[in-house]
């Protein structure tokens, strides 16, 4: 499985690259490639190009916020989740992303 | 309706977030000069207005933070409607925003405004025209709808209901913290709320309020949630340096030592990693910033400059005791009371996440 995605918390200062290392750590432990940008305070950190979305399964978003960029993403399945649950359960959150984005296949 | 509160929330807190640098900016350059002044005697800088040397100089710096506590709702309004119709929202959410201090309507008017703002960007983008006209659409027609729509909802028809709402709240936050039971019960469930979520939306509500109504130049409530931010990131530091390094994995130990900084500087975000390791501590952190704020509201805390958060807030506090009493009532309640009901060491790391896969909620776009 190849994830990008984006997580972005109203701070931008804590929760953000929790919820972003959470996945990517998840995501090794799935023997996935999961790569999340974090758009905190400071703007986009860890960056996702084009290259990388275009060969994304799914698109994760680990927020309710505004994200930027988003047509970076066209074409792709985009799936919201809360922030807090994919810091709480980074693993089951992925997976339960990739069971949904086959049964819309 | 769910899903459109939802989007609301996701929205406002956009707005937020977006504001957070303004107002921490414009908190700062207000307070710094005051401070210097104060420790000339000078409480007052605005009898340096039409002077010129040194004060004069704070004078100017001072006005200029206040330029940036005034641009709150105008940002907050803007970037509302940024999150819900992007960029060509934004010029009605400013101008609504900026509608809402001027007509006295708050920080709900703001809010209202931007997201009139951004849902009338939305439909606008959904008129179809021949393509040549598509020109005309977006550069005429957009602004003229969407400004128009702001200024005859938000300037027109929700300007009375809207005043009359943020001055009743108004009136009654002043009539609240000038009496003590009813500010110390305000002071309670502020201090409670920033402990909820750490930084999440309850925790930006209670912080939000705090500072529209420093906008509004009524510091108490701010002072309150400043309290509660600073003092439960200090009570994990306190702890960590408190009992026995047995009792904290090596990761968890260090944490609690960042959290001096976290709490120094009133970031509540540094508390996280307890609360992730054991949930339950969500009752003593709320317990905690509630006990905090209200003893200082108890023993009188207040401010006449916009308040500093964290430690700093001392120097800015008119009763200084209150607030390093109210700190150190929450910090020493969670300090004492967490490892109790808390195991912060690596026993039982099994790697396992105790979330059930079916309380996930996709959302699906």
């Amino acid at each position: 499985m190849n994830v990008v995605g984006v997580s972005a918390c109203p701070a931008g200062l804590a929760h953000t690259p929790m919820a972003a290392k959470a996945l990517e750590k998840a995501g090794k432990e799935l023997d996935w490639n999961v790569k999340i940008e974090q758009q905190g305070m400071m703007g986009p950190v860890n960056a996702i190009t084009q290259t990388e979305a275009d060969k994304a399964d799914f698109v994760l978003i680990a927020s309710d916020q505004k994200i930027t960029s988003m047509e970076r993403f066209e074409g792709k399945p985009v799936i919201r989740v809360d922030i807090n649950t994919c810091i709480q359960a980074p693993k089951a959150v992925l997976k339960k992303c990739a069971t949904a984005i086959k049964k819309e296949d | 309706m769910k899903r459109i509160l939802k989007e609301w929330e996701g929205a406002i807190m956009s707005g937020i977030s977006y504001m957070i640098p303004t107002v921490i900016g414009g908190a700062l350059i207000v307070g710094i000069p005051q401070l210097i002044g104060m420790c000339f005697g000078y409480g007052d800088l605005s009898k340096f207005a039409k002077s010129t040397g040194f004060f004069h100089m704070l004078y100017q710096i001072n006005s200029v933070g206040w330029i940036g506590i005034g641009l709150v709702n105008l940002v907050i309004g803007g970037y509302i409607a940024y999150a819900l119709g992007d960029k060509a929202a934004l010029g009605a959410g400013f101008i609504g925003g900026q509608l809402a201090t001027n007509n006295n309507l708050g920080f709900l008017g703001a809010i209202a405004a931007g997201l009139i703002a951004g849902y009338v960007t939305r439909w606008c983008k959904k008129i179809k025209v021949p393509e040549k006209w598509n020109s005309a659409i977006e550069l005429i027609v957009m602004p003229l709808l969407t400004v128009g729509a702001v200024a005859v909802f938000v300037g027109v028809i929700l300007t009375p209901p809207l005043a009359w709402i943020n001055s009743g709240l108004t009136a009654w936050v002043k009539y609240m913290i000038n009496q003590k039971t009813n500010a110390i019960l305000l002071a309670a469930i502020m201090g409670g709320m920033i402990g909820v979520d750490l930084g999440g939306p309850v925790n930006k509500a209670a912080w939000g309020v705090g500072n529209f109504f420093m906008i509004e130049g009524i510091y108490k409530p701010c002072l309150y949630t400043n309290i509660a931010i600073c003092a439960i990131p200090m009570g994990y530091a306190i702890m960590s340096f408190m009992w026995p390094k047995k009792r904290f994995s090596a990761e968890l130990l260090e944490m609690g030592h960042n959290n001096l900084i976290m709490g120094t500087f009133g970031i509540t975000e540094g508390a996280i990693p307890f609360m992730m390791k054991a949930p339950q501590l969500i009752i003593v952190n709320v317990i905690g910033g509630a006990l905090g704020s209200a003893t200082a509201a108890f023993l009188g805390v207040g401010s006449h400059v916009p308040p500093l958060g964290g430690l700093p807030g001392i120097l800015t506090a008119d009763n200084v005791f209150a607030y390093i009493a109210g700190i150190l009532v929450c910090a020493l309640f969670i300090a004492v009371v967490a490892p109790l009901i808390a195991d912060f060491t690596d026993k039982d790391a099994t790697g396992e996440e105790n979330v059930n896969e079916d309380d996930i909620q996709l959302n699906i776009q």
